[in-house]
């Protein structure tokens, strides 16, 4: 179940992506683009076909799961720092790509280096996911998790406020999809919290992941409709016309 | 002050309209569901009583103030003052009379141009200010039990409830059927304002009050029309962005 949902994740993270590819060359789209990029290639690292022959080029087992965490980081961060700006919201801006922003980035993925340092998978495994019932590798899995649930939190009363602001429906839809996506997201890291008490929640926990992006993906999907849609106009009108 | 069901239907056999709700609707150009939530619900809405008055060519404020919470309506009309009707001249319409003062050809060739329809963007709010003595918000808000940001929400949608418009009335010691037209509910004939009343009151100002009438105007458009460039920018930055 879950490699089927995280590979339909990679195969429409891909195609959403590659749609933002014609407005590259016209400088725009760059981090959208970015953030795609990284996502699927840390969706596409956690389906064992693709992860076990890359683990391989390592010395030291499961050190590609620390590439797949690094590529959410930064697949996350971009993309909220991107909402935030679009919205004009500073605050969530500053909290995510800010100096304390970039801190705690930074901090979160130091502490997966740390708690990855002493951790003992001997076979290779997306998300250390054999070794789920081990403290430690859970603990390095919920890091990442609780931090995707942190920037998440910051954006989801902007985007609910968005998507309550006519008069564009599917740019509406897609604020409403994304801020859906970012409460799955908590709601994932509530589960995985709950992990170090019931083991077993762990893949409920992973479904409930691949969910969240779907959603976010609809949400960008809705937006890139939405500007095929809604698109600057040739003729613009003034806004002060009341006819 | 609502107006229950069983008044509502001795009023339309009294006054010889269809009690069936299907019938009744098509006849008041309504939702026949709306008609029939409302006689459900108990809680006939004023615009249904107005629209019933208009379907048998009774005036509307007769027929409303046969009913108990609006009995005192007919008893408190008083002539239309001419701040009330200078508050329901628009931008459009002070600059059209400016331009006509300062030059006769602009005159000749904008001609007659009949004034924007009551109510215009801002009539309500322009209303209030004219005919406070202040305190009058916080007058409307207490006697008629809202929050005085539920107020200001309905002032900025250009509405204002029936019975809130009476109170204001009563307190600026104006017509009480004055809150009603300017709130588009009833119309200023309706209401008995004098034909070409605004425009008597417009060729009456002093140059100096049209240019305060037309300033404050342009200041109440230049407010909007800031509000609807930033929702259309920040609107377009999402969609180029995300989408």
């Amino acid at each position: 179940m879950m490699e089927i949902l995280f590979s339909a994740v990679v195969v429409i993270g891909a195609g959403l992506t590659l749609t933002r590819l014609p407005r590259l060359t016209h400088s725009r789209n760059q981090a959208i683009f970015l953030s795609g990029t990284a996502a699927c290639l840390a969706f596409a690292l956690m389906i064992p076909a693709v992860y076990e022959p890359l683990d391989g080029l390592f010395l030291r087992t499961n050190f590609m799961d620390i590439f797949a965490k690094l590529a959410l980081l930064l697949a996350v961060n971009i993309l909220v720092t991107e909402i935030a700006r679009t919205l004009r919201n500073t605050r969530v801006q500053r909290l995510a790509a800010g100096l304390s922003g970039k801190t705690i980035l930074v901090l979160t993925f130091a502490l997966e280096l740390v708690l990855f340092a002493f951790t003992d998978t001997p076979q290779p495994s997306p998300g250390l996911g054999l070794y789920i019932g081990d403290p430690l590798v859970l603990a390095y899995n919920t890091v990442i998790v609780v931090y995707i649930a942190y920037l998440g939190a910051l954006l989801i009363g902007p985007l609910l406020r968005d998507a309550r602001t006519p008069p564009q429906s599917y740019r509406q839809a897609s604020s409403a999809l994304l801020a859906f996506g970012f409460v799955l997201a908590i709601v994932r890291a509530v589960i995985m919290l709950a992990t170090f008490a019931f083991p077993g929640l762990y893949e409920p926990g992973q479904i409930i992941s691949g969910f969240s992006a779907l959603f976010v993906i609809a949400g960008l999907g809705s937006a890139w409709i939405a500007l095929r849609k809604y698109g600057t106009p040739r003729i613009k009108q003034s806004t002060l016309r009341i006819e | 002050m609502s107006i229950t069901a069983g008044s509502f239907n001795e009023w339309l056999a009294k006054s010889g309209l269809p009690d069936g709700t299907s019938e009744l609707s098509r006849l008041l150009g309504m939702k026949r569901t709306t008609l029939h939530n409302q006689r459900m619900r108990g809680n006939v809405a004023v615009p249904t009583i107005i629209a019933a008055a208009r379907a048998v060519r009774i005036n509307p404020l007769e027929a409303l103030a046969s009913f108990e919470p609006y009995a005192a309506l007919v008893d408190e009309v008083r002539p239309v003052t001419n701040a009330e009707l200078i508050s329901q001249v628009s931008h459009v319409d002070a600059l059209v009379h400016l331009l006509s003062r300062i030059r006769a050809d602009f005159a000749r060739s904008l001609g007659v141009v009949p004034l924007a329809d009551i109510p215009s963007d801002g009539s309500v709010r322009n209303w209030i200010d004219a005919i406070d003595p202040g305190e009058l918000r916080s007058h409307v808000a207490t006697e008629g039990n809202i929050a005085l940001s539920n107020l200001s929400a309905q002032l900025t949608e250009n509405r204002l409830a029936p019975e809130l418009a009476i109170l204001a009335s009563r307190f600026a010691g104006v017509s009480s059927t004055s809150g009603l037209v300017v709130s588009g509910l009833v119309t200023p004939s309706e209401a008995g304002w004098p034909i070409y009343g605004r425009e008597n009151a417009l060729s009456e100002l002093g140059d100096l009050e049209l240019l305060d009438l037309v300033m404050l105007r342009l200041a109440a458009l230049h407010r909007q029309t800031k509000k609807r460039v930033e929702a259309e920018e920040a609107a377009a930055d999402y969609l180029e962005t995300l989408g």
